[in-house]
């Protein structure tokens, strides 16, 4: 019993439901043989990943399902010795270099050269002299492994100098698959050296489409459902929005619904992840309670949120979110200047995050300044 | 009986003042001075007033020191500091109605008005306030302006008076009142008492201070009663008693300290010239170092007590020893049954470095003739040594002692004294010398002297029992005042004796340290006084590292900023500087807890606007100090953006905030948040390398989507249907290869108050929670995580499935059945280690 956004996972590109002409470019690439480096971009909750698995099964056939996990380790010029893990079949390599924060660089070296260096072997060659020629002809001269490198955006600045030369140099033994959610920090030059694959989130009606698929499949669950179309597609519609179209948590809310009632109605609470819970009370309890010892409260509630793994730039994104929402409820003479000064406050301690070190300290500036504005144009009004 | 006897009719002997004792000890003669009608009279007032107790008294205002204060006011053209004859007569030109030096304090205390009554009364609500709330009341009370001069009043002018401040003065700031109170020779102390001749108050006075007040009715006058005082009072305090006295005092004391430094001068010539005797009839014999002249040795030695009477402060304790010391062989003989320190074989002297432990103690040595065994920590002090060394000199007689016996026949002479210094500092190298030593002191057959500095380590518990405890106390100010008085007389260095407690403060009563300031003064100054003390003790105060929590109360506090700011920009970074690591986060963490200064005068409606601007400000420069830290401390590390960092981190923000605390300085709970958010990052990582190949995505993702709904999955059915739920759960886990621990990992990644965990699993019946581990640990798991590259290192292991290694209690359990056999073989192996353990151990026997 897995959960239903791993269970219904598309294994081939002919599955994917959504997108249909990225699918068919992929599936043209892989076919033909010329398969260049790939850079996949998108929100989370789209379905790179999906796609790229998708599309190496198309390249290497079922085999690429097969996948294990090894831990390799690496020393440090320092002495210190660093283990790193890989998720590998016998044709692709996948990894997560951002995993060793500072240390990236070295496993880019190491790693990459590595496997960049060893020509694998075809064994299609021999499988195909045993069964037909013809039916795996399509898998003849794949010599190069593929490399998916997970959160590419986290790469350092020297572990993707590190890189470029690499992708040439041993483009004969390996291709890239660069996933990340955008593109903004990764250098041009890698950009120029590979092909560039936006996937979108599924429109909503792309992911009604989804949810309705797996409650098809889903005969008891299908059943806590109500058994108008129109109903059901408020209530996928509603999920589709509350996820912010994001396929995996739309997924997630459902079967989350599913399991908390016996019978699911457009009127069921959906049920939210509880850091999204609780940020949103934060964000509203700062726009209705503009004191000083609510900021003392806010500092303690983002402590919590930040040791949790929760990553700050999310934090000030989603509260920048819930407090532009809340902010256009209001009715005030000078709304459109009080938002237009929130969004620019929060691009301002947006890239405070990114060039300073102590987090705390710009989430509670920003929302020092939030509750600034908000104040003086209560005060106005 | 006898004993006690003894120490009744010598005690009085070692104060070496009493004159008819002089027969008893033979140093006293050297205090005996040569000739002089002042010192006669000097001899008649010791027999009058006991000098411990003038020392301790401060104001007494009894009949015995009548004649004093005649004769004394005989004798002040004699003594050459006085400040009287010496300094030039200041401010004459804006009072001339009342400088009649008839006039006494009191007279004039009378003309001046009392304070507004207003100021007296009690603010009900301060009455039930804590001591913080106090504090921030009074700090949010409207700084000093500090417009008002002081006037300048004629010197000593305040001599005999006991002045308590209170209160918020409206101009003057309170430290500078205390100051310039005592520069004209006040004493000020901080709290009301019988002595306090009148109380100068401000607003916000302390209720229990206004009580007392009331209570016994002391004159209570406000700020400009103070400047009048100022104006009015003639030189050395007017005529009334207790200036009087006061002045009498002080000059005695100056006479005392030149006739001292005169006494010793000659001393020195003396022995300079014999010594220069002894060089001419010896010529051939080598210099030693102390027979080098005065002047090329250090203060510190130069001036270093070579005379009991000569050791600043533990009188009584030096007194205390030196009679134990005396009897010790009478109270040996009667096998130690006497009282206190007379039943004690051993005395143990322990106080803070540097107060002249060892130097009181060869001082006593040698007063009574004793020689001295020294051993401190430069010498090997194991138990083996110790026996060795210490049995047989500990029933040794004294060379000196042989030969004084042979003059004096006395069969008693047997004199040693053995000194173990630094007990404290037996290392391990002196393998149970501690034990050995106090198994001595019970048993000595020589007085034996121990020192040490800090008695309450756990090491020197032995001695509690073994020795008497002496502790040596930090030399006061009034203690030490004579003593300086005489080396500055002697160096021709003018010392204002008001000024020695400031310097005393300053160095935290290190006599040491004092000498040395003198010293480096003398060279370029002649006098010391205050105007250059102030600066002196400021340049030697600042060796004090302050503490982080000491820096935020001077950059948080009010009185720090403004137009008549206690430290300039350049201190205020200075503070910054005293711990750079710690002072940022610990703004950060308190500038909200302040209610800022600027505050004051704004209406109410506007507070709340205006005090979130203020924090705006301090928040938006203490994150951009954020930027400014990378640059320092990360890669590019410019450590010349130091102070910038240091006005953006505290400074700036502090002044934005500046004011009254709430409550205490908090600590930086920065550190420990981010060594949270380490070790959730690190159980993250784990997670995500354990069920990656399900999830297929990134660790953000999975912490974002999957975690807070596997949590729900996993726990929903332990927390609805008990034991039941047990199976689907463990399916679940298995699916997405998450082990025991795992599973407790994720529980703690609920966040706020629908979200913890913690209170909803407590409904989990502890048989569940039990059942549920035994569950888990009947059978094996699928794992993914296969580890390369360590093949090497564990050999024996082969390539068995072996998950991550924080599973490892877990595994051991559960792959029972697949490593049987290589446990059997590591059995084996543990045997033979075993084995051959033994063979070497039986070998060797």
């Amino acid at each position: 019993m897995s959960l239903w956004a791993d269970k219904y996972r598309p294994r081939t590109l002919s599955e994917l439901s959504f997108h249909p002409r990225i699918s068919k470019q992929l599936q043209v690439m892989a076919s033909s043989g010329e398969f260049p480096h790939l850079l996949v971009y998108g929100p989370p909750g789209a379905g790179k990943k999906t796609r790229v698995l998708a599309t190496l099964r198309e390249l290497y056939g079922a085999g690429t399902g097969r996948l294990r996990v090894d831990v390799k380790t690496f020393i440090l010029p320092s002495g210190r010795k660093l283990e790193f893990n890989v998720i590998s079949s016998s044709f692709h390599l996948e990894i997560t270099p951002s995993d060793m924060g500072n240390n990236d660089r070295i496993v880019i070296q190491d790693l990459l050269k590595e496997i960049g260096q060893i020509e694998s072997l075809d064994f299609s060659k021999f499988e195909n002299a045993l069964v037909s020629l013809n039916a795996r002809e399509q898998n003849m001269g794949k010599k190069f492994k593929v490399v998916i490198i997970n959160e590419a955006e986290l790469l350092t600045r020297d572990a993707q100098a590190a890189l470029r030369r690499t992708m040439e140099k041993y483009s004969a033994n390996i291709r890239l698959i660069l996933i990340c959610n955008s593109t903004s920090n990764i250098i041009d030059p890698i950009k120029s050296r590979t092909l560039p694959i936006r996937i979108a989130s599924p429109s909503t009606s792309a992911c009604a489409g989804v949810l309705e698929m797996i409650l098809k499949k889903e005969h008891h669950a299908r059943k806590a459902f109500p058994d108008d179309s129109e109903q059901r597609n408020i209530i996928y519609k509603r999920i589709s929005d509350a996820s912010e179209r994001n396929l995996r948590m739309s997924i997630m809310m459902m079967e989350a619904m599913y399991m908390n009632h016996d019978v699911v109605s457009i009127t069921t609470p959906i049920i939210k992840p509880d850091w999204i819970d609780v940020l949103h009370e934060l964000a509203t309890s700062i726009c209705k309670d503009r004191s000083v010892s609510r900021l003392q409260q806010a500092r303690s509630i983002l402590y919590e949120l930040m040791a949790h793994a929760i990553p700050a730039k999310l934090l000030l994104k989603k509260l920048t979110l819930i407090i532009w929402e809340f902010t256009g409820t209001l009715d005030l003479k000078n709304k459109a200047e009080l938002r237009t000064a929130v969004i620019s406050t929060s691009t301002i301690y947006d890239e405070r995050l990114s060039l300073g070190s102590k987090d705390i300290f710009h989430l509670e500036g920003f929302i020092t300044k939030v509750m600034v504005i908000l104040e003086k144009s209560f005060m106005m009004d | 009986m006898v004993r006690i006897d003894q120490k009744a009719t010598y005690d009085p002997s070692s104060s070496p003042k009493k004159p008819h004792s002089q027969e008893t000890s033979q140093h006293i003669k050297t205090k005996q001075p040569a000739n002089s009608s002042i010192i006669l009279v000097d001899s008649e007032e010791d027999e009058i007033v006991k000098p411990q107790r003038k020392r301790k008294a401060e104001l007494i205002e009894s009949e015995t020191e009548e004649p004093i204060k005649k004769e004394a006011k005989v004798l002040p053209k004699k003594s050459p500091t006085n400040t009287k004859s010496t300094k030039p007569q200041a401010g004459t030109s804006s009072q001339s109605s009342q400088t009649a030096t008839g006039q006494t304090a009191q007279e004039i205390l009378e003309t001046i008005p009392d304070a507004d009554p207003k100021y007296l009364e009690v603010d009900p609500e301060m009455e039930n306030m804590n001591f913080f709330q106090l504090k921030a009341r009074t700090s949010e009370a409207p700084a000093p302006t500090g417009d008002r001069v002081l006037p300048e009043g004629r010197p000593n002018c305040l001599n005999g008076l006991t002045i308590v401040f209170t209160g918020i003065l409206p101009t003057i700031d309170r430290d500078e009142c205390v100051r310039i109170a005592s520069k004209y020779g006040a004493r000020v102390t901080k709290s009301i008492s019988g002595k306090t001749s009148l109380v100068v108050i401000g607003h916000e006075a302390g209720p229990k201070k206004i009580k007392m007040i009331k209570e016994k009715k002391i004159k209570c006058i406000d700020e400009d009663g103070f400047v009048q005082l100022l104006q009015k009072m003639p030189a050395d305090g007017g005529s009334g008693e207790a200036a009087q006295v006061a002045k009498a005092k002080k000059e005695e004391e100056e006479r005392k300290a030149i006739e001292e430094a005169e006494r010793e001068e000659q001393e020195n010539r003396k022995r300079q010239s014999q010594l220069r005797q002894e060089r001419a009839s010896q010529p051939s014999q080598l210099e030693r170092p102390s027979d080098k002249p005065d002047t090329e040795k250090l203060w510190t030695v130069k001036y270093a007590p070579t005379d009991i009477k000569q050791i600043c402060g533990n009188k009584g304790n030096v007194e205390l020893l030196q009679s134990w010391l005396e009897h010790w062989f009478d109270n040996a003989k009667s096998g130690f049954k006497g009282p206190g320190i007379h039943g004690y074989r051993a005395v143990m002297i322990s106080g803070p470095p540097g107060i002249g432990k060892t130097t009181a103690a060869h001082l006593v040595a040698k007063s009574l003739g004793f020689d001295v065994i020294e051993k401190n920590a430069s010498d090997v002090r194991s138990k083996k040594l110790l026996n060795e060394q210490l049995r047989s000199s500990l029933s040794n007689s004294s060379v000196v002692g042989y030969f004084n016996q042979l003059k004096t026949h006395d069969p008693n002479n047997r004199r040693i004294v053995m000194i173990m210094d630094e007990v404290d500092g037996m290392s391990s190298g002196d393998h149970g010398g501690g034990a050995q030593l106090s198994q001595f002191c019970r048993t000595t057959e020589t007085p034996l002297i121990l020192i040490c500095n800090d008695k309450s380590l756990p090491k020197m518990r032995t001695f509690d029992k073994t020795c008497y405890d002496l502790t040596w106390r930090r030399p006061t100010g009034k203690e030490m005042k004579s003593r300086l008085m005489t080396i500055a007389h002697r160096e021709g260095l003018k010392l204002d004796p008001n000024i020695i407690d400031q310097l005393v403060a300053a160095t935290n009563n290190d006599i040491r340290q004092i000498i040395n300031i003198m010293s480096t003064v003398a060279r370029t100054q002649k006098t010391l006084n205050y105007e250059n003390s102030e600066q002196i003790s400021k340049t030697w105060q600042k060796e004090v590292i302050l503490k982080p929590f000491d820096i935020v109360g001077k950059l948080l506090s009010g009185a720090s900023y403004g137009s008549h700011a206690r430290y300039n920009l350049s201190e205020k970074i200075n503070l910054y500087f005293n711990d750079m690591d710690f002072t940022p986060l610990m703004i950060h963490e308190n500038y909200r807890t302040t209610t800022p200064s600027k505050l004051n005068g704004f209406p109410a409606n506007k507070r709340n606007l205006r005090h979130l601007e203020l924090l705006e400000e301090a928040s938006n420069s203490i994150s951009e100090s954020d930027l400014v830290n990378q640059l320092i401390r990360g890669g590019e590390q410019q450590w010349s953006l130091a102070p910038f960092h240091a006005v953006l981190s505290s400074v700036l923000p502090g002044s934005k905030v500046a004011g009254g605390m709430h409550g205490r300085i908090m600590f930086t709970s920065w550190l420990g948040q981010n060594s949270k958010k380490m070790k959730y990052d690190r159980i993250l990582q784990d997670l995500q390398y354990h069920s990656s190949t399900k999830t297929m995505t990134n660790t953000q993702e999975l912490r974002l989507t999957y975690i807070p709904f596997l949590i729900n999955m996993l726990s929903d059915p332990l927390i609805k249907n008990g034991a039941s739920g047990i199976d689907q759960v463990l399916e679940l886990m298995d699916e997405y290869y998450l082990t025991k621990e795992d599973w407790d990992n994720l529980m703690e990644f609920g966040v706020g108050p629908k979200g913890r965990m913690d209170q909803k699993l407590k409904s989990v019946s502890s048989a569940t929670k039990s059942a549920f581990t035994r569950k888990y640990n009947s059978y094996s798991h699928p794992t993914v995580i296969y580890k390369t590259g360590d093949s090497v290192t564990k050999g024996s292991r082969a390539p068995a499935p072996k998950p991550d290694l924080d599973d490892v209690i877990e595994d051991d359990t559960k792959d029972v059945p697949d490593d049987e056999p290589q446990e059997a073989q590591d059995d084996i192996k543990n045997d033979k280690l075993i084995k051959q353990v033994k063979k070497s151990t039986k070998r060797r026997k």
